[in-house]
């Protein structure tokens, strides 16, 4: 795994792989999520790297360590990450969205328009 | 003199390590336990297994990619503390390079030592490593955390005018040219206010990777090399 | 200690190429030697005549056979092993220890296998039709000292000859090595040309010590070899 071209460092991106996988139940809650050597090994990244990642995630309250054992996801993880990425949808999603939008010299209607016919 | 202490602590196999010509793999990988009182014969049997190693096969005619293998596999099974690997790729292909990065990283989460990794293939390599160190010509250019590293410098394409008024004050390493429009690879980290000030100039602006930089170091000293026999000339 | 242990393993790590071919060497040169007797005798008959069995006491297999593979086995032991050694994190003083130590139990078995072949040649009265080996003119027809003595100095001195010329490429390279073996051969021609000079000192020497006078010289040449090794060793880069 090499450095997204945004410059976004590693760690951010295996954490957010690993929250995507929680959010979607592939991690249920109270189950182990990968340990630093299997993410190591997995994504060819350094341990530390690897570690970051979990301690991001662990600072985020969406996994926690049990001594000896590794790292579980929390209970209630999902339903956190999921108030979280909506709080951050508008910011993430939606505004660049409408940016492109405009940069198109799309109508607001004709954009919704757009969604409507895309969703049936 | 050579201390037999600290040096029983060190391997450094190379991909064009000369081995005796009379050995076998199997012979090479039998001996090679004495050295270290690290070794371990697990590694080295799971190494062995998945590069295909030839046991039977004298030293002598091993293919390039089967001695970098070799070279691999003896440093990892070796656990020495400091580990040096000079270029370990060369001859290996894709796949075996995906083994050979995985095992490094897999042994190093399991018994962390000291790997010193000299490289070419920077980006493909750059995740495995936790500081960097870029030599020129002997002098180190550069040390920090690969993290640091990889956000040391940026590109910015735009026309010339504008990208010149966003670059004035930094250090240029590279330009290069694309009909009208100019690419600058800058060194050291975009400002606060620099995505702004880039929007309103109608400038792109891109983190380069490690790859990137060191290449845009390598240019930039390529390019001072030329200008020094001026120099001397005037110096003499 | 330990250190110098492993060098002595990486010397042996293969066997068959430290210990057994120099022995398969004897082996081949004393069937060589009775293959030839067998094909003289096909016309002049079994068991040979004696002119044939006279002839034959001064086969020199014994003494032409070893040096070459054992020349090459000091150059690899001292050059590639060296590179191997050192990227195993050995030092070179360790290195060179350990494989003296291999030099000698390779001359040994050779002493040792010598005696072997000479035994078995007695004991089937020379291969059943007079073909002789190992008991021969300059291996004093049986003597076990001087046939082991021989074929150990022969062996040992091979072994250093190999190790020096093998440092010395390592140390100088190729340009070098030629001038060290232009150097070593005047000097040899130089040490015979005052013994011819000084030839009644040389008959008087031949007449107290015999063939052992030979064998004196093989011993210093050895040492020489061997110490020459040694001092390049320590200049020598991988």
């Amino acid at each position: 795994m090499s450095p997204a071209p945004d410059g976004r460092p590693i760690f951010l991106e295996i954490a957010d792989r690993i929250a995507d996988d929680i959010l979607v139940g592939l991690y249920a809650e109270e189950t182990q999520v990968p340990s630093t050597t299997e993410l190591s090994v997995h994504y060819r990244i350094n341990p530390a790297t690897a570690g970051k990642a979990l301690n991001r995630l662990v600072d985020d309250g969406i996994v926690y360590k049990r001594r000896g054992l590794g790292m579980f996801v929390v209970t209630g993880a999902p339903e956190a990450l999921r108030a979280r990425r909506r709080a951050a949808f508008t910011d993430e999603y939606v505004r660049p969205f409408l940016a492109e939008g405009a940069r198109l010299g799309l109508t607001l209607e004709e954009i919704l328009d757009l969604i409507r016919k895309d969703q049936r | 003199m050579e201390n037999a202490e600290i040096l029983q602590r060190m391997c450094f196999v190379r991909e064009d390590q000369r081995y005796n010509d009379a050995f076998s793999v199997r012979d090479i990988l039998a001996v090679a336990p004495a050295f270290y009182p690290t070794w371990s014969s697990e590694v080295a049997d799971r190494l062995t297994e998945r590069f295909r190693l030839p046991m039977r096969t004298r030293s002598k005619k091993l293919s390039r990619g089967q001695r970098s293998a070799l070279a691999i596999t003896i440093a990892l099974a070796s656990r020495a503390a400091y580990t040096f690997l000079d270029e370990p790729y060369l001859g290996l292909d894709a796949s075996s390079r995906a083994i050979f990065y995985e095992e490094l990283v897999g042994e190093y989460a399991v018994h962390p030592r000291t790997v010193i990794l000299s490289t070419h293939l920077i980006d493909e390599a750059a995740a495995l490593m936790e500081e960097v160190l870029i030599l020129d010509e002997g002098r180190i250019v550069l040390q920090t955390g690969v993290e640091e590293a990889s956000r040391g410098s940026f590109i910015v394409r735009g026309r010339e005018a504008e990208v010149r008024t966003l670059v004035a004050d930094r250090d240029i390493l590279t330009e290069r040219r694309l009909g009208g429009l100019l690419s600058v690879t800058v060194r050291g980290e975009l400002r606060e206010d620099d995505h702004e000030l880039a929007e309103e100039l109608r400038l792109s602006l891109e983190s380069a990777s490690l790859q990137d930089f060191v290449a845009a170091l390598g240019i930039h000293s390529l390019d001072r090399a030329t200008d020094r026999p001026e120099t001397l000339e005037k110096a003499s | 200690m330990t250190y110098i242990r492993r060098s002595l393993r990486l010397y042996l790590a293969n066997r068959s190429w430290a210990l057994y071919t120099p022995l398969y060497i004897l082996g081949i040169m004393t069937m060589f030697s009775v293959i030839i007797a067998g094909i003289i005798g096909i016309s002049v008959g079994y068991p040979l005549p004696d002119d044939i069995v006279q002839n034959m006491r001064y086969n020199g297999g014994a003494l032409y056979a070893p040096p070459g593979f054992l020349f090459s086995v000091g150059v690899l032991a001292m050059n590639r092993n060296f590179s191997m050694a050192l990227a195993f994190g050995s030092t070179r003083r360790d290195l060179w220890l350990g494989t003296s130590i291999g030099f000698l139990i390779t001359s040994t078995l050779v002493g040792l296998g010598s005696l072997v072949f000479l035994a078995l040649e007695r004991a089937t009265d020379h291969w059943f039709i007079g073909a002789r080996a190992f008991d021969v003119q300059f291996l004093a027809e049986g003597d076990l000292v001087r046939t082991f003595t021989t074929m150990f100095l022969l062996a040992i001195l091979s072994l250093y000859a190999g190790a020096f010329f093998g440092t010395v490429f390592r140390a100088f390279g190729t340009v070098w090595t030629a001038v060290s073996a232009i150097l070593v051969t005047l000097a040899l021609l130089g040490v015979i040309a005052l013994a011819v000079w000084q030839s009644s000192l040389t008959s008087e020497l031949w007449d107290s010590l015999g063939a052992w006078l030979l064998l004196n010289i093989a011993a210093v040449l050895a040492l020489l070899a061997a110490a020459g090794s040694y001092a390049v060793n320590r200049r020598a880069v991988v």
